[in-house]
């Protein structure tokens, strides 16, 4: 939707590259500016956002299914660190992908069936199978104890290569170094899916699935990979929550995170990377920010109304989101030079 | 050799299609011929199926009634509103806290139960409708000619929003409907026990059924409601003022619910600002399940959910020897939801639901 517009203010390739290196840096840098672990807590956060939004929007921006269950393969994700985990003695980082490999295969399975239901309904149908799958995880008490949660997940202990030290990762700047890499994989993911051919192929299933299949383009096989994709990712970010927080109970495959997603992504820009992106920061700050400066003036229901009246405003004035406020802001800031590509 | 690839993943998705379906109508019979010729699990009376069975009529009527608003307003306009559950809940809990409180403090509600039910009643269909207009103005008008995903988010963002709005009115605390003595406990008919809560649910769901029926299919505005649903554009030639008719549509379906809150207020006591969602969702489940845009439709659909939650935990999910089966009936309503939505969006009687007018 908001694609030509992203296109036509795209910075030259030398700038994109710069932009790419120095905000990697900032990333990088960014925990050393401060000591207190709130703020480091509040960029794990982010980048925790960040690549559940860019998963989500993986199927709900490119495939264009808006799927209300996506948090379910984090949850699920997450009990296969605390429950297979231990039992097979898996490290941290076999952990994560035994969870991404099991959960992309569990998108496949589902994504064949409910690929079936077409249209606006889809959504409904897969929050129907989100809620049916945090009934059993809170019903089955055997196997992920219910309410009562999951506790003493093994803290990440890392073997560094060549040497004989392992590395015991307790401290949250450390978690924030080891949540880095699973972003930029997903950030390499997510552009490689959405660029060049197999975007393009993308785009036609969102607009239209008849005439996608018409040109060859099978929209079932798109689908189905940008869900396997988008699970694998955030089973994996599952398995990393597990092991982050040490405790897993059914609420991480609550409705509550599906909203904020919905909200990060259609706000920011639905189908867009910057927007996506500018998106996650923003949900993950703005609560923090209203938390610590009202203290008790700002009630959590207060600050849930704001979040539905912002949804529904973007949805109204601005469909295109943040992404596409940019867009305008640079266009016309841009205006007098001579850049103005067209998008054909 | 591509259409060949093509011809084989489609026969790979329809046998792991009827892999499924076959799968679960097995585990059914399974656990339904487990629990009546084995005996699996507690043993209940006659007496006590017959119970589960009308509790689950009671509850499937509720169903029907919130189900016309998704009917209703689907058959009108193709779009799923989220936000119908919170209608149901807003009209409820507005007249609880407002009408039915103050009415049961002073007395009132014992010396004239009628009467005071039927100014609760009104005041929820009236703050139902209220909320059911100023969210389709808001939310859904300016979006007609956008994408029907657009539709859908911002349902969803106003359902969210009225879920809070209310939990920052009444609090997060459960609010209790007031007992009504005339009302409560058991009457005999035909050898039968029912509680009386019961009986007046289904006796009032009747009637509001087949009033909207008839006010569909034999008034003025339901012919308008009825043309604007085949086609908006002929509708507006034929003199239709489409706006205010896909704004009755609402404004009818919010009606109902809030009457639906109410009969559910006296059928659980209580009431809270979470109460619309699971409700929504299966009274939407209800919907679909009878033929979405069918006014018959979603009261069988109604009663048939309502039935197959009450009687399939003891049935057939005690039968699979399932520990705790009687927390697990919203499993069995979502199960139906998303069987439904997958194997058969067409319902059991009603028309295809999906891209009807794509």
């Amino acid at each position: 939707m908001s694609q030509g517009a992203a296109r036509s203010t795209r910075l030259p390739r030398w700038g994109r590259v710069a932009l790419a290196i120095s905000l990697v840096l900032l990333a990088l840098a960014l925990p050393r500016l401060t000591s207190s672990g709130y703020a480091i807590n509040a960029m794990i956060t982010t980048v925790r956002w960040m690549i559940f939004a860019l998963s989500f929007d993986l199927v709900a921006g490119h495939a264009g299914a808006v799927s209300l269950g996506h948090p379910v393969f984090f949850g699920v994700g997450a009990y296969v660190a605390a429950i297979l985990g231990p039992r097979l003695g898996l490290t941290f980082i076999s952990d994560m992908l035994l969870a991404a490999v099991l959960m992309a295969l569990l998108a496949l399975l589902a994504g064949i069936a409910f690929f079936r239901i077409r249209g606006v309904t889809f959504a409904i149908g897969t929050l129907g199978a989100a809620i049916i799958a945090q009934l059993i995880a809170n019903n089955a008490f055997t196997i992920t104890r219910g309410p009562m949660c999951i506790q003493g997940v093994a803290r990440p202990e890392l073997t560094i290569p060549f040497t004989e030290t392992t590395l015991r990762v307790a401290e949250p700047i450390q978690y924030y170094y080891l949540s880095l890499p699973l972003l930029f994989i997903t950030i390499i993911i997510y552009l490689a899916l959405t660029s060049s051919r197999l975007g393009r192929a993308f785009t036609a299933v969102r607009e239209d699935e008849v005439r996608a299949f018409a040109v060859g383009v099978s929209p079932l096989r798109y689908k189905l990979l940008a869900l396997t994709v988008g699970a694998g990712i955030v089973g994996a970010l599952g398995s990393f929550q597990a092991h982050y927080v040490t405790v897993v109970c059914p609420s991480e495959m609550s409705l509550a995170l599906t909203t904020t997603l919905l909200i990060i992504v259609f706000v920011g820009g639905v189908g867009s990377f910057r927007g996506v992106m500018i998106g996650a920061l923003i949900f993950s700050i703005l609560p923090r920010l209203l938390e610590a400066g009202g203290t008790q003036a700002i009630s959590p229901a207060l600050q849930q109304v704001v979040y539905g009246v912002i949804l529904v405003a973007v949805m109204v004035f601005m469909p295109g989101g943040l992404d596409d406020l940019v867009s305008r802001v640079t266009r016309r800031l841009r205006k007098a030079g001579p850049r103005e590509e067209q998008q054909p | 050799m591509a259409q060949a690839l093509r011809r084989i993943e489609i026969d790979f998705v329809d046998l792991f299609l009827w892999l499924f379906r076959t799968a679960i109508i097995i585990l059914v019979i399974w656990g339904t011929v487990a629990k009546v010729f084995f005996g699996v699990g507690t043993e209940y009376s006659t007496a006590a199926w017959i119970d589960f069975t009308i509790a689950g009529i009671a509850q499937g009527s509720l169903y029907a009634l919130i189900a016309l608003g998704y009917t209703l307003v689907y058959g009108v306009l193709f779009m799923i509103n989220f936000a119908h559950g919170e209608f149901f809940m807003s009209g409820t809990m507005t007249a609880t806290v407002f009408v039915a409180i103050p009415l049961a403090s002073a007395g009132y509600l014992d010396s004239n139960p009628f009467m005071s039910m039927l100014a609760i009643m009104l005041t929820a269909m009236l703050v139902s409708v209220g909320i059911a207009l100023l969210t389709e103005r808001v939310a859904y008008r300016p979006l007609r000619r956008a994408p029907r995903l657009v539709p859908l988010i911002t349902a969803i963002g106003a359902s969210f929003f009225w879920q809070y709005f209310f939990r920052g009115l009444y609090g997060s605390a459960v609010v209790p409907f007031p007992n009504i003595p005339i009302f409560s406990g058991t009457i005999e008919i035909f050898g039968l026990e029912i509680l009386r809560t019961r009986l007046v649910v289904m006796a009032a769901s009747i009637i509001m059924l087949v009033g909207l029926y008839f006010f569909v299919m034999r008034s003025k505005t339901g012919k308008a409601i009825r043309a604007v649903a085949e086609d908006k554009d002929v509708a507006a030639l034929m003199g239709v003022n489409v706006d205010r008719t896909i704004a009755i549509t609402f404004a009818v379906g919010a009606a109902m619910a809030g009457a639906a809150g109410i009969l559910y207020g006296l059928m659980f006591g209580q009431t809270h600002f979470f109460m619309g969602f699971v409700p929504g969702i299966k009274a939407f489940t209800a919907a679909v399940l009878g033929g979405i845009g069918s006014i018959p439709g979603a009261a069988l659909g109604g009663l048939f959910l309502g039935v197959i939650e009450a009687v399939g935990p003891p049935l057939f999910l005690e039968g699979l020897g399932i520990p705790g089966a009687h927390q697990l009936k919203d499993v069995i309503a979502f199960t139906m939801l998303v069987l439904v939505l997958i194997f058969r969006p067409q319902g059991i009687i009603g028309e295809r639901l999906a891209e009807k007018k794509a």
